[in-house]
Formats: structure tokens, C-alpha cells, sequence
């Protein structure tokens, strides 16, 4: 980075081939668009480009790279927004949907009845492998709060993913009874 | 299993599975969970959970193009480099709305001035300027009051309800032949020796035929004196009597103005001609014709009321004459002050109390002013916040949720 922002070519090629299938898996986990997930994510490599010459080593470079793609896709959410305020919301990527195998449809669901935090604290760490600091920076709280929130989220989704009568350890099971996402419709739990 | 009973919290399982414990720390739990079959089956399960999370998988991009970079280092420069021109400013948005702002107020002016100049009464002077620059003979026969032409405008003239259509013909028929000008004028002199300049304005006055309408002198203590007064001069000799007066110091300020009356005097003379004749009608009518004692009464009463117009237009008439002869010069002269040696300001303790009394007051009126203030205007500005805040609040509150909606239902 600090090489890109001397005018390197090199480096951000360099960068861009290092990151852009994890920035690429970012957007497209959170959108139903592959195609916007690829358009935002050339977007996220732009704005990363205009922002060298203000780069401070102050942090890791995955957690700049991470925040520069959510202010992203906090934006587009918003447009879309916008849009759907007047034309109404797109139908749904169905084909998208589809794409997906059976377990990742499960996970999915499983996903969306997490808190909204809790949800993207445990997408950065299982799916980008950001550390528990590197997710304290980005979402500016306490490393604790964030190791907190992420045994939370986990131990919900276990509830949601697997039955329970498969789960052993009793202490997994008193954590999973305090998460609110154990409340969740049955029907909604991957069959055995 | 709790902490008390393992010494090891759940969490720090999670994250010796997630390898986030220091060295040290993460020997101990590893200990630990050679130990205990609890923790290693939490460990299991939340190894499980990561595994199933793996599940879902991301398709690798079709066509994920690296964005080129020479373009992007070029449009960089550019945007470093450039000087935002004037016809880029116009570009921006913000700029685009005020300038159709300002354009849609001066359209709106336009049409205002345009709608003004063609109004009827504008109209109507506009062809009084005609006629007079067309005819200027017959403009100077009929200027003076009384060689009017012969035409008098009907019975009904003088008494209220066709009055408006009399005023507008004979404004088109008295035409006079020069503007008819009420000159004033200000002056603001500093002299240096006051009682001389006070004695010099008063031999000006009587050496111009003028005099003062009005004439005050004040002489403040440790203070310039000043001298303020309303001098009327006649017309043709004002030039030469404001040269005389500025000759008597140094000039601070000076102005003059010349207000065009010709409209105002023609209006005026054509409408006392038609009271005029309106009178000697109702004279011929009192002499000539018999009828009942209240007919007489009646035509007494509006000859009785005629009069009184034709006065009070005689009157304005005489002033506006006396406006336009006499030119109005305000004049204010101030000496140039010496300070006095001798001091007569107060002491330090009597200042002092007056500051404290002052003070004082001052403090009881900005009080009172803040309370009367909060009185008037506190329970408008609470209602307006309220009704103003309310809907963005509402909107931000729905759009908040419709953000998150969004989250859930691409996840879902």
C-alpha cells in the first residue's frame, strides 16, 4: 500500500490479485447480485486507488481494505433504498438464490436471524478470517465485546444449524439458551 | 459449565479454537482441555459450526476486471492538477440551483417592472410626454392655468363618481411646456470660527431673498456647537447661494435632488378648473331656478362642500407653487471643537457609581428582555423543532429499518 501510494503499478496490481476474490466474497455474501458484487467490488479497488495518497500505516491494510468496503456497500444499501422508495424493490435474484447449494440456503437462513452486528462480526471471521482485533477496529468497540458477540453468534448458529439432539456439552447448550435466535421456528432448522 | 468450575471461560475456548490467545494463555487452556471432556466437546461443536458455516461457498467472479490503472493515475493527476474553471462550477449541482434560483428572480422582476410600465396610469403620462413633444405650442398655450382649452369636461366633473376619467382627459389636455422641478438640498459644513459663519448664512439668506424656515443652534458643554437649519431660497438663485455657503467651510457632505411635480400641478389645476365650474353651475342653478326650499337647501350643501375642495386644492396649490419657487436647503454647521483645558468631568468615585448604577440597570433590563424573549418566542421555536424534527425523525427511523430489512431479506 505504502508502495501504491508512491504511484506504484505494480502494487496495485499486486494488491488487487491478493484481495479481490476475499472482497469479491464480501459483497457477493451480502448481496443477492453477483454482477453488483463484482461492479462494487472494482468500485472498492477505485476507491482505494483514490485514497493512497491519504493512506496512514495507523492500521492493518485488511481492515482499511474492509472498511473502505463496507462505507461501499453502506452506500449502495442506501441508494438501493432510495430507489425502491419510488420504483419499488427489485424482485428478488432468484437465479442468484438458486445458484447456491442446499447447505449454503440453510446458512443463509441461519444468518439472517442473527443480530445484524452479531451477523457481520461472525461473516468477518469465518468467511474473511479477520482476527478479533482487526474487527474491533473496524467496527470501533472493544475486542472483548466483539469476542463476546462472537461466541454469541456461534453458539446461536449451531442452534439454527444443527438439531438438537446432536449437540454435546452441556455448556454449549446454556450458552445457545441465551441467545434470542434460539427461539427460532423449527421449521426453519436443517433437517437431519 | 461455568468459569468458576473450569477456571477456563467459554469464550476463551472459542478463541483458542479461533487461535487469538497469547501463547502462554493458550498452553494453559490446552492443558485444560486434555482434561476436560466438557470444554473439548464445546470445542467440537463450535469447530462444527465453523465447518458448516463453510458450506456456503462463493462462485469464483466471471469477469472480475482489474480497473486499469494508467486511466485511473491520469484522472487522478487531472483532478490534482486542475483548477476548477468557472464553466465546471456551473456544472456542479448546487451551483446549477442557485443560478436558476437567480435566474427565476430575475424573471420574476422583469415581469414585474414589465407589468409596471405598462399599467394604465403610466400609460397615460407616457402619451402626455408624446402629445407634449409633438405639440409644443399648443403645450404652452394651455400650460397656464386658466387658458385651457374650451372644453370642460361634462356636468358630472366635480362630484365623485366620473371624476377619474375628467382627471385623466385633462391630464391630457394641460400640458405644460417645462418640468415643473422642487429643487432641495443638504449641506453638512465644519467651520472654524462659528459665530461668523452663523452672522455670514444670515446676510446669504437676506442678499438671496430667501429665508429660514426653521433655525436651531446648539451649545453643548465639551462639545462642538452645532447649527441646524431649513433655509428657503428661491429657485434661480440656489446655485449661487449653495456656492456661497460652501465658501464658509469645509464641506463634509453634500447632496441635492430635484423632484419633478408637473403631473402633480397639472392634476391639481385641472381638477380646481372643474370644481371652478362646477360652483358657478350650482350658482346659475341657486339663481336662475325656483323649486322647494330643501332643492335649495340641497344645492346649498354642495356648493357649501364645493368650496371647501376648491380652497383645500387652492391651498395645496400654493404650496406646490411655493415648493417650486422656493428651493430647500437643509443645512447643518458644526464648529470644529478645541477640547477645554479645564476639565469639568466628575471624579473617579462619582463615574464609578454611575457605571454600578448602570450596571445594575442593564442587568435588569437584559432580564427582562430574556424573559420576554422566551415569553414570545420560546412556544413557536418548540413548536416548529416539534413539527419540523417529528417527520425526520420518523423518516430516519423507517429508513433505518428498511436498511436493516434490506440486510436480512438479501441474506434470507
Amino acid at each position: 500500500m505504502l508502495a501504491l501510494r508512491e504511484g506504484s503499478e505494480e502494487a496495485f496490481t499486486t494488491l488487487f490479485h491478493r484481495y479481490k476474490l476475499p472482497i469479491f466474497g464480501f459483497f457477493s455474501r451480502r448481496l443477492t447480485d453477483s454482477a453488483r458484487a463484482e461492479e462494487l467490488t472494482q468500485e472498492t479497488f477505485i476507491a482505494l486507488f483514490r485514497a493512497a495518497k491519504r493512506y496512514h500505516p495507523s492500521a492493518l491494510f485488511r481492515t482499511y481494505l474492509y472498511a473502505i468496503a463496507f462505507r461501499i456497500l453502506r452506500s449502495d444499501r442506501r441508494k438501493s433504498q432510495f430507489r425502491a422508495m419510488f420504483f419499488g424493490s427489485p424482485a428478488a435474484a432468484d437465479a442468484a438464490v438458486s445458484s447456491h447449494t442446499e447447505d449454503s440456503i440453510w446458512v443463509r437462513r441461519a444468518l439472517a436471524k442473527l443480530d445484524v452486528t452479531d451477523r457481520e462480526i461472525v461473516m468477518l471471521r469465518e468467511y474473511q478470517r479477520l482476527s478479533y482485533a482487526e474487527i474491533a477496529a473496524l467496527f470501533e468497540i472493544p475486542v472483548n465485546t466483539v469476542r463476546s458477540r462472537l461466541f454469541r453468534a456461534r453458539a446461536a448458529l449451531r442452534d439454527l444449524l444443527d438439531p438438537p439432539s446432536a449437540q454435546t456439552g452441556s455448556a454449549a447448550q446454556s450458552a445457545a439458551k441465551k441467545s434470542p435466535a434460539r427461539k427460532a421456528n423449527s421449521h426453519d432448522r436443517r433437517p437431519a | 459449565m461455568t468459569a468458576a468450575l473450569h477456571e477456563i471461560a467459554p469464550e476463551e475456548i472459542m478463541a483458542h479454537h479461533d487461535g487469538e490467545l497469547p501463547a502462554d494463555r493458550a498452553q494453559q487452556v490446552s492443558s485444560h482441555l486434555e482434561a476436560c471432556a466438557e470444554c473439548r466437546d464445546l470445542a467440537r461443536s463450535l469447530s462444527g459450526t465453523s465447518q458448516s458455516l463453510a458450506a456456503w461457498s462463493v462462485n469464483s467472479p466471471r469477469e472480475l476486471l482489474q480497473p486499469n490503472y494508467k486511466p485511473l493515475l491520469l484522472l487522478d493527476r487531472a483532478n490534482s492538477n486542475r483548477s476548477i474553471s468557472f464553466w465546471q462550477r456551473l456544472g456542479t449541482r448546487r451551483t446549477a440551483f442557485a443560478l436558476g434560483a437567480v435566474f427565476c428572480l430575475v424573471l420574476l422582476a422583469l415581469l414585474g417592472i414589465g407589468a409596471g410600465r405598462y399599467s394604465a396610469p403610466r400609460m397615460i403620462a407616457r402619451q402626455v410626454d408624446r402629445a407634449a413633444l409633438a405639440q409644443p405650442s399648443r403645450a404652452q398655450g394651455l400650460a397656464a392655468e386658466g387658458k385651457t382649452s374650451g372644453a370642460t369636461g361634462g356636468g358630472g366633473g366635480g362630484q365623485g363618481g366620473g371624476y377619474a376619467p375628467m382627471q385623466e382627459q385633462n391630464a391630457m389636455m394641460v400640458i405644460p411646456q417645462l418640468p415643473m422641478i422642487a429643487h432641495t438640498a443638504e449641506l453638512q459644513i465644519v467651520v472654524a470660527k462659528f459665530e461668523v459663519a452663523r452672522t455670514a448664512v444670515e446676510s446669504i439668506l437676506a442678499r438671496h431673498q430667501g429665508y429660514a424656515a426653521s433655525l436651531s443652534v446648539g451649545t453643548p458643554e465639551n462639545a462642538a456647537r452645532t447649527l441646524n437649519a431649513s433655509l428657503r431660497i428661491p429657485s434661480q438663485e440656489l446655485p449661487a447661494a449653495l456656492n456661497e455657503l460652501k465658501a464658509l467651510g469645509h464641506v463634509v457632505n453634500e447632496s441635492q435632488a430635484g423632484e419633478e411635480v408637473t403631473a402633480e400641478h397639472t392634476d391639481l389645476v385641472a381638477r380646481l378648473k372643474n370644481s371652478r365650474e362646477t360652483e358657478t353651475r350650482l350658482q346659475d342653478i341657486l339663481r336662475n331656478h325656483t323649486g322647494k326650499v330643501t332643492d335649495v337647501l340641497q344645492v346649498e350643501q354642495e356648493m357649501a362642500r364645493v368650496r371647501g375642495e376648491i380652497e383645500q386644492m387652492e391651498s395645496e396649490l400654493k404650496t406646490l407653487d411655493h415648493r417650486i419657487e422656493f428651493a430647500t436647503i437643509t443645512l447643518a454647521i458644526s464648529e470644529e471643537y478645541k477640547a477645554k483645558v479645564s476639565d469639568s468631568t466628575p471624579g473617579i468615585a462619582t463615574r464609578l457609581h454611575n457605571a454600578v448604577v448602570a450596571g445594575l440597570k442593564n442587568v435588569r433590563d437584559s432580564a427582562v428582555g430574556l424573559a420576554l424573549w422566551s415569553a414570545e418566542f420560546l412556544p413557536p421555536l418548540f413548536f416548529w423543532l416539534l413539527i419540523l424534527v417529528a417527520p425526520i425523525a420518523i423518516f430516519w427511523r423507517i429508513r433505518r429499518r428498511a436498511i436493516s430489512a434490506a440486510a436480512n431479506s438479501t441474506l434470507a
